[in-house]
């Protein structure tokens, strides 16, 4: 298991392209420069980890399926960090049609070491951020938890400033009156 | 402690407990098996997850308060003109035509959407709450003083409003909601009203619904009536089955007739390296500021990202009078703001952008840098460093509008700049503007770094004064199809 405590999470730096190396370590090479910030981001967005690590595996794979078809290898990290935010997407669309159908939420289904030992406090908050529609969702979690500046945010999730500005906005908006509601 | 300091300590938490990555693994094989895979490894490795959380709960509380701007710096009324001469002073019985540079008298608003639904109480799980139903007001612009409340059919909600230069059209923008459904999207099935003001009669407003046939799952970006009120334009992104955000589907602008309901004329394009500015959104409210029409009715512009990540914007535009349906090769470019090609930085950023009545400028609501270089042009114009709180303060960037000429693309003049000592962010959105561009209605919205505290005004620029408006609803995050005059 990869200790990567000192590379700098989910930048938008991509890694430059070695183009004598296959594909393979291509993809390792960005998955270990990258992948565990967007493990991170997954985790935020899900809450669990089991759900997120294979919402950043399969974004590496689909990556590598897809490597020849990539007509700019520079966009690999985007295109890989879009296929996360849609697994998370999925997993939580998943997870509200369970419950709509009364089936049991799967996170609560998990294995307890699945779970992230947090606080009660962040379990709220988080709780209430993936009840945020996605775009608010992804800008909040960018710009709050991961620390992004706007600029940075805005390339991460491939809008521009003034959406992520607003997206921000609207969702710490709701969030403050659903946890105020929820309080 | 707010907020936005939870979701920072929750983020710390987080980060503090993901700290080792599993091993790539590139073999395709089902994701059960991955998971049955790593859940051995964690079992092994669980004790390295029992991190304390100290650090997580160091957060210090900063308390927000929301401080509407009373005096910008530029407020002062310097030459004597007094506030902009409103069109709904002149006597309704004159024949005289009104004066399109007056401002408009009267504004319809949402009044407080709700995107999302509140929780359910804590320790519960449960269907989402709906969020509840907004109302549209009707209102005088220079005092802010409500004269009626449009209510919206029962089990929907108004999500916005775009008018028409008469000042007494419009076409107000509504979304059902469903039981189950804890938030609103863009994508969901809409349904259009036309409003009519007459102010001083009884009622006050008449609401009639009209029939637009707008794709189902469309994604709407925009949506602009025309000056004449006969014509609705949209703006939207039919998603490819299956398609997750960004889009990849095309993008189609629309003129629909509101007298039928008919398709007038449409544009689509699909090219991966174009996108609207919000294209994509899949969010509430629309950016109506980012589509706009000229005062003949005949040209139409919207905003365009004109290269992957955003790193370029452009301002295009249709002319009804010239034949074509492709988004792209039948629209020209205006206007183009783009990275620097010398330093890779960016160069002002517009939050909304759109032309004026008389085509000959776009006004740009932006991020400006501290000495705008008027009469430079675009691509002369680079922005400052992205961050822009106290410890940067040697080259900040301030919310404010600017007036980019057509002919040239070159800085016309700055109408409005707010300088606060230390902004954290800030954002700047046209909400109206004279066909010449001398009289411009904007939000300008920014918060104190570091203490996070948010403040926010509508501004009022004529003939380069400066006053604001007294509004009657929050300001940080009005965009312009929560309001039309």
């Amino acid at each position: 298991m990869a200790r990567l405590r000192d590379v700098k999470p989910l930048t938008n730096e991509p890694v430059p392209p070695d183009a004598a190396a296959g594909p393979a370590d291509q993809v390792t090479a960005l998955y270990q420069a990258h992948a565990l910030g967007l493990l991170r981001l997954a985790v935020i967005m899900l809450g669990e980890r089991q759900a997120a690590e294979d919402a950043v595996q399969d974004a590496f794979l689909g990556l590598f399926r897809r490597w020849d078809a990539l007509n700019d290898p520079e966009r690999a990290l985007a295109y890989v960090r879009s296929s996360v935010f849609n697994g998370c997407r999925t997993v939580l669309r998943q997870r509200a049609r369970n419950r709509q159908f009364a089936l049991v939420d799967p996170p609560d289904a998990e294995p307890a070491d699945a779970r992230l030992l947090l606080g009660e406090e962040h379990r709220a908050v988080l709780a209430a951020l993936r009840r945020l529609p996605d775009r608010q969702r992804e800008a909040v979690a960018l710009r709050y938890c991961l620390d992004m500046s706007v600029d940075d945010a805005a390339r991460a999730m491939g809008v521009t400033e003034g959406t992520v500005k607003s997206a921000t906005s609207r969702g710490i908006a709701a969030l403050t009156r659903m946890l105020k509601g929820d309080s | 402690m707010t907020v936005e300091d939870q979701l920072r300590a929750a983020g710390r938490a987080v980060s503090e407990q993901v700290s080792d990555l599993p091993g790539l693994d590139l073999r395709p094989q089902p994701a059960s098996r991955r998971r049955k895979a790593r859940a051995s490894r964690r079992w092994l490795g669980a004790r390295g997850w029992l991190v304390p959380m100290a650090a997580a709960a160091a957060v210090v509380a900063v308390a927000v308060t929301l401080v509407a701007v009373k005096s910008p710096p530029h407020a002062a009324d310097k030459t004597g003109a007094g506030p902009a001469a409103s069109r709904s002073t002149a006597p309704s019985s004159t024949a005289a035509p009104a004066d399109p540079e007056a401002l408009p008298g009267y504004f319809v608003a949402i009044s407080d959407l709700e995107i999302t639904g509140p929780l359910p109480p804590a320790g519960q799980s449960g269907p989402a709450k709906a969020p509840r139903p907004d109302s549209v007001m009707v209102g005088e612009t220079l005092t802010g003083k409500r004269l009626a409340t449009v209510t919206p059919p029962t089990g929907s909600t108004f999500v916005g409003v775009t008018g028409a230069a008469d000042d007494r059209t419009f076409v107000l923008d509504s979304v059902q909601i469903a039981a189950g459904r804890g938030f609103l999207q863009a994508t969901q099935q809409r349904t259009w009203y036309l409003l009519r003001i007459r102010p001083g009669a009884t009622p006050v407003a008449t609401v009639t619904r009209l029939n637009f046939r707008v794709p189902s799952a469309a994604d709407i970006s925009g949506v602009a009536l025309s000056p004449d009120g006969t014509k609705l334009a949209v703006f939207y992104q039919v998603a490819r089955k299956g398609d997750g955000f960004p889009y990849s589907g095309s993008f189609t602008l629309g003129i629909y007739s509101v007298a039928t309901g008919a398709v007038l004329r449409s544009w689509t394009g699909a090219n991966p390296t174009h996108g609207a500015l919000d294209y994509g959104s899949n969010e509430l409210p629309d950016s109506n500021s980012l589509l706009t029409w000229a005062s003949d009715g005949q040209r139409l512009a919207f905003a365009d990202r004109n290269s992957i990540g955003g790193a370029g914007l452009d301002l295009r535009e249709v002319d009804l009078a010239v034949p074509g349906d492709n988004l792209f090769t039948d629209s020209t470019v205006i206007a183009s703001i783009a990275v620097s090609a010398t330093n890779g930085r960016y160069n002002i950023w517009c939050d909304s952008l759109g032309i004026t009545g008389d085509g000959r400028s776009a006004i740009c609501g932006a991020e400006l840098p501290k000495s705008p270089p008027v009469g430079a042009t675009l691509d002369a114009l680079t922005r400052p460093a992205p961050w822009t709180g106290c410890a940067a303060p040697t080259d900040p960037v301030y919310p404010g509008f600017a007036e980019i000429s057509l002919t040239g693309d070159r800085l016309a003049r700055v109408l409005y700049e707010f300088k606060p000592a230390c902004m954290g962010a800030g954002s700047a959105t046209i909400l109206w503007s004279s066909p010449s561009g001398d009289t411009v209605l904007g939000a300008v919205s920014y918060t104190d770094d570091p203490s996070m505290a948010e403040h926010g005004a509508v501004v009022l620029y004529h003939h380069g004064t400066v006053t604001t408006i007294n509004w009657p609803g929050a300001v940080s995050t009005l965009q312009g199809n929560e309001v039309a005059f």
